[in-house]
């Protein structure tokens, strides 16, 4: 199987008054076709700097170096109009939270046509075409109608899906999904995850999934890479980093969690792994607080 | 014998928010509150478990029903300060970020929480005093009572050692703390006043996942060490069932499951509980998708208590 994205040896350091502070050390990833890869780690361990990156939306005074490429082209090479061609058309990106990453005064349907016909050059009624197409495959119901509707007319789940349908609209090869049931209560995130894992099993999409949640990641992901201080100490197939994790890390980071193998399952097993009760700070593995 | 007194107890308790049409985000809710328990109230947004945690602190008026903290009823609070009787209920919220003060080193404002305890047994000498001419004498716990237990912390460093920071973090500000460290400050702040009660809405859910269960037993255990109740509001019951002895859960205004926490964990009876297990989904590597709730028709059924 070939990579659709690649990302080689990406770091990047943000320039400040003290100098260069590291944020991603030789993070390399590859997203294939029809496949999700989950991107795990806690706050601040750089996760969503890297899929941020990928759409050139890295943070300002940022110092990269490394390779992004997607089709042959490097990612991090190109910039203007030649970012714009990729953002949107071929990369599609999914915000944690609907409520902001939607437009509030603009309808849905313009926030579903405008970059259609932006990047397939289409007429207007076709671009509406296609925006009904795309909110039907994320199923979100009312065909035309829905086109004219503001995004708070809907609830959290629906409108993580309109975001995922804006996503889509272009057809893009790979989705950037950074915590994007996050927001969502878990009766509504299920169905959220149910569409994602549905949508990489119909269409092929190569999805790069970022979530802190391990829960989520152990039910949609195929392979799983955990990421600390800006590095991946372990990227491998879902069910061998759940069982049999390789690294330290990883494996405190599910000995800390309730229902993980080898997890939390009462408030014996709290006593056993906290013997002060909760009282000290960071674990031998630095799992801080 | 006689039955122990809760120290919370909530009788049939509305809440409207006023609107067109008006909210109903509480709609007769009732259960009491025991000395020395953790009770886990759990709902997804929108069930109205913030808005009960509002209500026993008396930052939200009820519509209707009873709230009574030690046999005594809670008011809606008006512009002034809190009544020192309730300063015996005392709350962590979810994001210490914005809870506690950013202008003020964390020592001084433990030692907030260490003077309302001070001012309330120096309340309840008073009060005993006086009692010593009445002879019908009223029961002895009485909401100004403090709980100076003879092994509590009595100094803000003390506290801060008690949750795990250094004594020589009181002199430096919130913003110096980590996200869960913060969290641990609220909570010392919160039980230095030597509550009777502990309200933690949604305490963990601004932290990391590797650091809630650690935060969560560290408030249930101080909590329980000093006799206080801790009611801890949350939307995760993967991490709340962990804790506590009780679960409370909550759908649309309603507790529509309560019980032991092994029971309605391992049995749940209510259609609702049933669609909220289903859809958790656990870190074990299988990959399975988390089962979505087929439809809320059911949901209506009448409460389950184990």
């Amino acid at each position: 199987m070939t990579a659709v994205l690649r990302i080689e040896d990406l770091s990047l350091g943000i320039r400040t008054e003290d100098g260069l502070r590291p944020i991603l050390d030789g993070v390399s990833l590859e997203v294939q076709r029809g496949q999700v890869q989950g991107l795990a780690g806690e706050s601040g361990s750089g996760k969503t700097i890297t899929g941020l990156t990928v759409i050139g939306l890295e943070p300002n005074r940022s110092e990269i170096s490394g390779h992004i490429w997607l089709d042959g082209q490097d990612l991090l090479k190109l910039t203007g109009s030649a970012l714009n061609a990729v953002r949107g058309a071929k990369v599609g990106m999914v915000f944690q939270d609907p409520s902001t990453s939607l437009h509030p005064q603009l309808t849905v349907g313009s926030q579903l046509t405008d970059h259609v016909r932006y990047h397939l050059k289409v007429s207007k009624d076709e671009a509406r075409d296609r925006a009904v197409q795309a909110l039907d495959r994320v199923g979100v119901q009312g065909g035309r109608a829905t086109l004219a509707r503001y995004p708070h007319e809907f609830s959290g789940g629906q409108r993580q899906r309109i975001a995922i349908a804006i996503a889509l609209a272009c057809d893009p090869a790979v989705l950037i999904a950074d915590e994007p049931t996050t927001a969502l209560d878990v009766t509504v995130q299920a169905g959220v995850l149910t569409l994602i894992r549905s949508l990489v099993d119909s269409l092929g999409l190569a999805v790069l999934f970022i979530t802190h949640d391990l829960g989520v990641m152990s039910a949609v992901a195929d392979r799983v890479a955990i990421m600390r201080h800006g590095q991946i100490v372990e990227n491998g197939l879902r069910e061998q980093v759940f069982t049999a994790p390789t690294h330290a890390y990883t494996r405190e980071l599910l000995a800390s969690l309730p229902g993980a193998k080898g997890g939390l399952e009462s408030r014996a097993d709290l006593a056993r792994m906290f013997p002060d009760g909760g009282l000290e700070l960071a674990s031998p593995e630095g799992l801080e607080l | 014998m006689t039955e122990p007194m809760p120290v919370i107890s909530v009788r049939d308790v509305h809440v409207d928010y006023p609107g067109h049409p008006p909210v109903h985000a509480v709609r007769g809710v009732s259960f009491d509150l025991f000395e020395g328990e953790v009770v886990g109230l759990v709902g997804e947004s929108g069930c109205g478990k913030s808005t009960m945690a509002r209500v026993l602190t008396g930052l939200v008026p009820r519509t209707e029903g009873e709230v009574e903290f030690l046999g005594e009823s809670v008011e809606a609070l008006g512009i002034g300060r809190r009544p020192v009787e309730l300063t015996g209920i005392q709350m962590v919220f979810q994001d210490p970020g914005s809870s506690l003060n950013p202008r003020r080193r964390v020592g001084s404002q433990i030692m907030d929480g260490l003077k309302l305890a001070a001012y309330r047994e120096r309340r309840r000498l008073a009060e005993l005093e006086d009692l010593l001419d009445d002879p019908d004498l009223p029961p002895l716990l009485t909401r100004t009572a403090s709980r100076s237990l003879p092994d509590q912390p009595k100094t803000p460093a003390e506290w801060l050692e008690r949750v795990g920071l250094d004594a020589a973090d009181a002199n430096r500000y919130p913003r110096s703390f980590s996200g869960g460290q913060r969290q641990r400050i609220a909570t010392a702040r919160a039980l230095a006043a030597q509550p009777q009660v502990l309200i933690g809405d949604e305490p963990i859910s601004a932290l990391d996942a590797s650091t809630q269960a650690r935060v969560a037993y560290l408030m249930s255990t101080l909590a329980v060490s000093q006799g206080t109740a801790l009611l801890f509001i949350s939307h995760d019951l993967s991490v709340v069932r962990l804790i506590a002895d009780r679960l409370l859960v909550m759908w649309s205004g309603r507790i529509v499951e309560s019980g032991p926490t092994e029971e309605v964990w391992s049995n749940p009876g209510h259609p609702y509980t049933k669609s909220l297990l289903a859809a958790i989904p656990a870190p074990d590597g299988a990959g399975r998708l988390p089962a979505m709730p087929e439809s809320q028709a059911d949901f209506d059924a009448p409460p389950v208590i184990h």
